[in-house]
């Protein structure tokens, strides 16, 4: 078994290929995924801002917004229109809290059609599975790294 | 003779003798649409999942192309279909509702082609007299089984390419009317090293080939297959274009073939058809 290896790829061809892609426009890219980041971010400091009004603070203030905020965003998937924030925003929408729900949400409504357990809880972490894991490791190297100094 | 090179010559010249093709509404705005026989104004097609949708396109399209050719399902022989979920699920689900045997087969966006090229081998050898090639494919089922949920926020790269929404069907037969089927290509997996996951159109296009133009009722039909890429040790295989390639046969005069992102069309992908002959792109998977 031969294989395919960097030695013997066909380089003509991949070089083609390359010319007739449409570019990647990356600055506008960044320029969006900047503009709506930064977006959701003010929304949930507005959010914050009135929750305080409303008589919260500390840990439940923070609690709250983040639940204020991932009810949104599932609420917003649900409709059909993250996605379509996201085709324009890329990872202005995807990475801010909002953008975890619609990665949970997102499987859960797909294979809602598979069926309860199997389907929908089975599947619902598909995408996030990635996120919490090295998220959770992330987290224990942080720690590990306080600890010993 | 019989065969040269990966080549096979049919002698006793099996024929198209009737097709039909069912797509979505994404691509009955293209300029295949005016070509298929149903168009879907939804992609469920009144059903509660796509899987469903998908079974009921090929149904609906292996029914009309018999019906088409005025054949009631007794004479059919053997059905050879095929599309890209596991287990080639709704072909096999769509096969259940015939009384007639069924030979699956799984070549991606070969598949129609290779259902053309084995139920012409079959008439051809004179095993059978009518066969049904068929296949099928849904854009949200493969992106369900291969890719990200549709509801997902990401981005798509502007190369990036969609799965066709739809079903076509033919009979093959050895009757002395309609396209005949002159000689077939069995073709190799071709892997340039395209290693993007979204851009299907350049995994494929090595596999393309350009075929010579012949008289107006033959059609030389070239079956490429797969060109596979890879993604680090996995070999990925994606999307369909069988329904769009057997789109191409079912006009017989003018026959197009696309691979396109939303916009732009590529140089190596479209025929355009002349009066007296037929240049035929076949896209491979």
């Amino acid at each position: 078994m031969t294989g395919k290896t960097r030695d013997n790829y066909n380089e003509n061809y991949l070089n083609y290929v390359k010319t007739q892609d449409p570019p990647t426009q990356h600055f506008k890219n960044c320029a969006a995924a900047f503009g709506v980041g930064g977006l959701i971010c003010c929304i949930g400091q507005f959010i914050r801002y009135m929750l305080e009004f409303a008589g919260l603070s500390g840990d439940e203030l923070a609690g709250a917004t983040s639940i204020v905020l991932i009810f949104l965003g599932c609420f917003l998937t649900g409709l059909g229109v993250y996605d379509r924030i996201g085709r324009y925003a890329g990872a202005g929408s995807i990475v801010p809290i909002t953008g975890f729900a619609n990665s949970v949400t997102s499987p859960a409504i797909e294979f809602k059609t598979e069926g309860w357990i199997y389907g929908m809880a089975a599947k619902m972490f598909t995408v996030a599975g990635a996120i919490i894991v090295f998220g959770v490791f992330s987290g224990v190297l942080v720690g590990l790294v306080y600890f010993f100094l | 003779m019989n065969k040269k090179g990966n080549t096979v010559f049919f002698k006793n010249s099996p024929r198209v003798t009737s097709f039909a093709a069912v797509c979505g509404s994404k691509e009955s705005a293209g300029i295949i649409g005016t070509y298929a026989d149903i168009t879907l104004q939804d992609d469920m097609y009144e059903e509660s999942t796509y899987e469903k949708a998908e079974c009921k396109m090929l149904t609906t399209a292996i029914a009309l192309a018999i019906e088409k050719g005025g054949y009631s399902e007794g004479d059919i022989d053997v059905l050879l279909s095929g599309d890209l979920l596991n287990q080639i699920i709704s072909a096999s689900f769509a096969a259940r509702d015939y009384n007639f045997p069924f030979l699956g087969v799984y070549s991606a966006c070969s598949t129609m082609s290779e259902s053309m090229l084995l139920g012409a081998m079959l008439v051809n050898a004179g095993y059978v007299k009518k066969a049904v090639a068929a296949t099928g494919s849904h854009f949200a089922s493969a992106e369900r089984q291969y890719r990200y949920p549709l509801e997902l926020g990401c981005t798509r790269p502007p190369q990036a390419q969609w799965t066709v929404t739809g079903a076509g069907g033919c009979v093959i037969t050895d009757e002395k009317k309609g396209i005949k089927i002159v000689n077939g290509t069995m073709g190799k997996v071709c892997d340039f090293g395209v290693t993007d996951v979204n851009n299907m159109g350049a995994a494929m296009a090595p596999a393309d080939a350009i075929i010579p133009p012949y008289g107006r009722t033959h059609i030389h039909v070239a079956i490429l297959r797969q060109a596979s890429f890879r993604l680090g040790r996995v070999r990925l295989v994606h999307s369909p274009r069988s329904a769009l390639a057997f789109l191409v046969l079912l006009a017989s005069v003018r026959s197009l073939l696309l691979h396109s992102a939303a916009d732009s069309q590529k140089r190596f992908n479209t025929a355009k058809h002349k009066e007296e002959d037929i240049r035929i792109l076949s896209a491979a998977e």
